[in-house]
């Protein structure tokens, strides 16, 4: 069942793409970028400092202080640990991108060692693997606070016991160890104990599956013990339903593989895209087969991921890049194999490779040389570096903030924040967003600039009768901070 | 007559390593060690250094920080005075042993190619050279002595790695990124480890075992990333710390400087019997030309190089330690980046493996070659080389006693040192005596303007009342730095002192130009301001942009409004009217951009010509 192990034992390959990746991430990570400025990033680490200063698992950053059920806690209580260590923030966070960087690095050595132990083709240990690691996508999340390369350690740390070459009850148990944290590292973790399991059973070892399945249970069923108890039905968090915390929204599923094989075609015209994109995808899917007895775990867990991001309302683009070295791990596998066959088949590899070639490739060089990867974060931060300070100056130390960034408010200026409703494109329900303003005893609105949905309902809220909303200061064409006042 | 063994061999060049510095017990507190070691509250004891870890090596002194950062050299003083009460020679004592421990490494490394004999001449000749006086007898030398340390034991460590069977080899490799992360965070020459580990195994003539690669990226890794961290915390510091001898020099002018110096670094090495506690501008020349002691100098070190690529395979311990020490030079050699200085003993001390290597190899031939009678004049060569040295480093310990003692003896030796004139100063200024620091320090203005040195002058000489000479200085110094805040301020000081407010809000104005974001400054131009009851429209504009620096955002946009009213009432709008204008162009822009076309009518109506700004 299992391919032969191989392992040339003077190949340093692993050491040295973890070296370069180790090198890349913090290369890319250079610019000062504010923390929070993507949003979930400064939740993450408002939640490490709230560990980190010894204040509980809460969101320090909002009226109330609830309980951090919504956000897995490994990642945190990582930061936290940093924090302990060097408690000045923002300084801190060199601390922070230090860490990522090194465990997106251990999992490139990881995944490479994986390659090859599991015997797969110098196509993917030498090309998909570097190119999947060295993605921008993945310097995009480099660049920001995100638990994705601690998911994608402890997801290839799980992959690689469970698919080694002896099973063993103690193998078994530490897969479904690294599942769980994998769990609680990111909700798509899930996804991880999934492909341990198919894979165990799939080598014939049901027995070894439920042991992996009760390491799992072991290592998560604290956390949801707590989540549970300390669920803040009734509290702030319930009314943030809606908005960016804990709620289960139905929706359809948009297809999780968009986000990885648009990052391969970035630049093709839509109709071309269409086609190029389902070629791409198919391929994927066809090394998914090719490889499925070969690494079990590691397909069964990257398809078990890519169902979960698509059905999980709340995983953005970002968290499915994460997948990025296994999803051109696949597709190098379908390649390869789609070469060896007939001509038509021949003919889409060639076709799929050109186009990822001169799209992916121009954009990826023209990236690098420009750091157009770190442009979105500068971009993002921008309005927040005269703004935190002057939110600092201009309100009190009780005031409540509402910002489309509230984790970075509270990091940077102390204040709590909260987030603005949902659905203010043209000034949204008014009374209900006054509402719920006034209900979380908001003093100050921040709006970033004139093209932001918050900015209409400003414009919306400074005509009614029973709220009142005064200029503090507002940029031409920039950023602006409202004191609200509600009656009664 | 017990068997001399390695150990043996290591233990006796440690013992004389420390026993030649017992002397430096005497010793207080010299130079720099008051800022670092007596009144730094993170050296005082370990949990505060720990607090401190990631901050830079210096202090705040006045509100400038230095580029260095040094956790574990700090963490190392935070021990020596929890456990001594902070007695200076307690952390002498601890100087003593580190070198007695470094010197035991030196003669474990050279042991790989030289005889027993050779490696412990070698390591004894280490022991005792006197250019390690400034590093062993000073107590803030002793991060040189931690981080030569950590780079040996890191080769040690590698060179048993090469060797481990597979069971032991990631034992050994975790002693070499321990030893490299321990010298890393003593002091930043460590970052060539990685080189000097290369050298190590390229010289080595047994081959390794394993592959070697691993250790190496391992290696550059934890280089990577103390590079990262470095960056964050202490670079943005770096300019402010570069050395007074090169900061004003273009990128080859550096150069031309540097590469001479390189001579200075073979005389040290070679015949360290003229040394000197600093190499200011005058005791090392700035050239602004490549001249004939460059090129000298660069055929030096390149034929240096050039004998160690040569006899890397019959004199390896030679080629190890000339390498080594132009790799531990490189960091502070002025040739890719301006360092801190120019030259420094102290950065010498891992250099001096080179002079170690050598003698303990020409002590290692000859028990193949020579006959008893050459044995015997050779033995006797060596131990007067060794005689003499430590005769030198004897001599030169007590010169680093305490900062009178160094300055007074570097005056003695290079009168023309101006940092030597600075720090006497400094002793006299602390002891009161202002009349004898101002004449230090004009005569350091003499030697070399700095204007550090302008920065102790002008407050002296305002306080004693020499207000041309302190106008004189600040001048010097404001041409020198323009828009430097400090400097600013002792200009505005002297004008202010001379009864001039018009030409302290001159340069103030000035400096405001030059560096548009000093919120201290505009403090001073507005307080300024009104001090010289300058019109209505002039302060509030002034007001207004310390608003704007201050981030008070709310009172900026009505300020306006209310600033550019009290313009449009007066009729006789100076020239100051277009620069108080450009000045707050920011703020128009983002705030009142409507304001900028009633500004320019306003200006027009006047007679004004201030069109560029508005």
């Amino acid at each position: 069942m299992t391919a032969p192990e191989q392992q040339p034992p003077s190949s340093h390959w692993p050491q040295l793409l973890a070296v370069g990746v180790f090198a890349l991430a913090l290369w890319a990570q250079l610019d000062r970028i504010m923390v929070g400025a993507f949003g979930q990033d400064g939740i993450y680490v408002a939640l490490g400092s709230a560990l980190g200063l010894g204040e509980g698992y809460r969101h320090l950053h909002l009226p109330g202080a609830p309980a951090g059920v919504h956000y897995p806690v490994l990642y945190p209580a990582i930061l936290g640990f940093l924090w302990r260590l060097w408690p000045t923030f923002p300084d801190n966070v060199t601390l922070f991108q230090l860490f990522d960087a090194a465990a997106l690095a251990s999992a490139a050595w990881l995944t490479a060692l994986y390659a090859r132990r599991r015997n797969l083709s110098p196509l993917v240990q030498y090309i998909a693997l570097p190119l999947g690691f060295l993605a921008l996508p993945l310097l995009v999340l480099a660049g920001i606070r995100s638990p994705g390369p601690v998911l994608l350690l402890c997801w290839v740390g799980a992959v690689f016991v469970a698919d080694g070459k002896m099973v063993s009850p103690r193998t078994a148990v530490a897969a479904g160890v690294l599942s769980g944290l994998a769990t609680l590292a990111s909700g798509a973790g899930v996804a991880v104990i999934v492909g341990v399991a198919v894979a165990l059973t799939y080598r014939g070892s049901v027995r070894h599956a439920a042991i992996a399945l009760l390491g799992w249970f072991a290592t998560t069923t604290p956390w949801f013990l707590w989540s549970w108890h300390a669920d803040p039905s009734g509290s702030v968090i319930a009314r943030l339903r809606g908005l960016s915390l804990g709620a289960f929204v139905p929706r359809a599923p948009v297809g999780a593989a968009t986000p990885l094989v648009g990052a391969l075609i970035p630049s093709v015209p839509t109709p071309l895209w269409h086609a190029a994109a389902v070629v791409i995808f198919a391929l994927a899917l066809w090394g998914a087969w090719r490889l499925a007895s070969r690494a079990p775990g590691m397909t069964s867990s990257f398809l078990a991921f890519l169902v979960w991001t698509s059905f999980w309302p709340f995983a953005p683009a970002q968290a499915v890049w994460i997948g990025m070295p296994w999803f051109l791990t696949l597709l190098a596998a379908g390649l390869s194999a789609g070469w060896r066959k007939g001509p038509v088949l021949k003919l889409s590899v060639a076709v799929a490779v050109s186009i990822c070639l001169v799209s992916y490739g121009w954009w990826e060089i023209a990236a690098l040389s420009g750091r157009q990867f770190a442009a979105p974060a500068i971009r993002a931060s921008a309005p927040y570096t005269i703004l935190a300070p002057a939110i600092t100056v201009e309100t009190p130390p009780d005031a409540v903030i509402a910002t489309n960034r509230p984790a970075l408010v509270w990091l940077y200026t102390g204040r709590r924040a909260v987030p603005f409703p949902k659905g203010m494109e043209g000034g949204g329900d008014r009374v209900a967003a006054a509402a719920y303003l006034c209900d979380l005893q908001t003093t100050h609105l921040v709006v970033t600039g004139p093209d932001v949905p918050e900015q209409a309902l400003v414009d919306r809220l400074v005509t009614r009768s029973d709220t009142t909303l005064q200029t503090v200061f507002q940029f031409v064409g920039g950023p602006g901070l409202y004191r609200l006042q509600c009656q009664g | 007559m017990p068997r001399l063994t390695p150990a043996r061999a290591a233990w006796l060049a440690a013992l004389v390593a420390s026993l030649v510095y017992v002397n430096a017990l005497g010793n207080r507190w010299a130079i720099d060690d008051p800022f670092l070691v007596r009144d730094n509250a993170a050296a005082h004891d370990v949990p505060t250094a720990l607090s401190q870890f990631f901050e830079p090596y210096w202090p705040t002194v006045e509100g400038a920080r230095a580029g260095l950062y040094r956790p574990m050299a700090v963490l190392s003083y935070a021990i020596d005075w929890t456990i001594s009460g902070g007695a200076p020679w307690w952390f002498h004592a601890t100087n003593a042993l580190l070198h007695g421990f470094a010197t035991a490494l030196v003669v474990l490394v050279l042991l790989r190619w030289l005889t027993l004999v050779g490696a412990l001449t070698g390591g004894l000749l280490f022991a005792v050279h006197p250019v390690h006086v400034e590093a062993v007898a000073n107590v803030i030398g002793r991060t040189e002595v931690m981080a030569a340390s950590g780079m040996l034991l890191a080769v040690l460590a590698a060179r048993r790695f090469r060797r481990a069977d597979e069971r032991h080899a990631n034992r050994w490799l975790i002693a070499v990124l321990a030893a490299t992360a321990t010298a890393l965070f003593s002091k930043e020459h460590a970052v060539v480890t990685i080189g000097v580990l290369i050298v190590d195994q390229w010289l080595d003539p047994e081959r390794s075992r394993r592959s070697t690669l691993g250790l190496y990226l391992s290696v550059t890794a934890l280089t990577v990333g103390w590079l990262f961290l470095w960056r964050a915390i202490a670079a943005e510091y770096a300019e402010a710390t570069v050395a007074a001898g090169i900061r004003w020099l273009s990128p080859w002018e550096r150069i031309a400087t540097a590469v001479p110096a390189q001579l200075d670094l073979v005389r040290l090495l070679v015949w360290p019997m003229q040394l000197a506690a600093d190499y200011s501008p005058l005791v090392i020349p700035q050239r602004t030309e490549w001249g004939l002691v460059a090129s000298i100098a660069a055929v030096t070190s390149g034929a240096l190089l050039a004998l160690a690529f040569a006899v890397s395979r019959k004199a390896p311990a030679v080629a190890f330690g000339i390498l080594v020490a132009a790799g531990s030079f490189l960091p502070t050699s002025n040739l890719f980046f301006p360092a801190g200085i120019v030259m420094a003993e102290r950065t010498l001390y891992l250099a001096a493996i080179a002079p170690a290597a050598v003698l303990g190899w020409v002590v290692s031939k000859p028990a193949l070659h020579f006959g008893a009678r050459e044995r015997r004049m050779l033995g006797g060569a060596v131990a007067l080389i060794l005689v003499v040295f430590t005769v030198r480093t004897l001599t030169r310990t007590p010169v680093w006693r305490d900062t009178a003692t160094t300055v007074t003896r570097e005056l003695l030796r290079h009168p023309e040192n101006y940092r030597a004139h600075v720090w006497l100063s400094e002793v006299y200024a602390v002891s009161g005596d202002s009349v004898r620091a101002l004449r230090e320090l004009l005569t350091a203005t003499e030697l070399f303007e700095d204007p550090f040195t302008t920065r102790l002058l002008v407050p002296i000489a305002l306080a004693r009342g020499a207000r041309s000479l302190a106008l004189g200085e600040s001048v010097r110094a404001y041409a020198r730095s323009p828009g430097h805040p400090e400097l600013t301020r002792f200009l505005v000081d002297s004008y202010l002192a001379l009864g001039k407010r018009d030409s302290a809000i001159a340069v103030l104005r000035h400096s405001l130009t030059v560096e548009p974001g000093n919120r201290g400054v505009a403090e001073d131009y507005a307080l300024l301001l009104t001090q010289a009851q300058a019109p209505e429209w002039q302060q509030q504009f002034a007001r207004l942009r310390l608003q704007w620096l201050g981030l008070r955002l709310s009172t900026v946009g009505p300020g306006l409004d209310s600033a550019v009213a009290a313009a449009g009432a007066v009729s006789d709008l100076s020239e100051a009217f277009c620069w108080e204008v450009n000045a707050t162009l920011l703020p128009l822009k983002a705030f009142r951009p409507e304001l900028i076309m009633r500004l320019r009518t306003l200006a027009a109506e006047r007679g004004l010509d201030c069109e560029e700004g508005v």
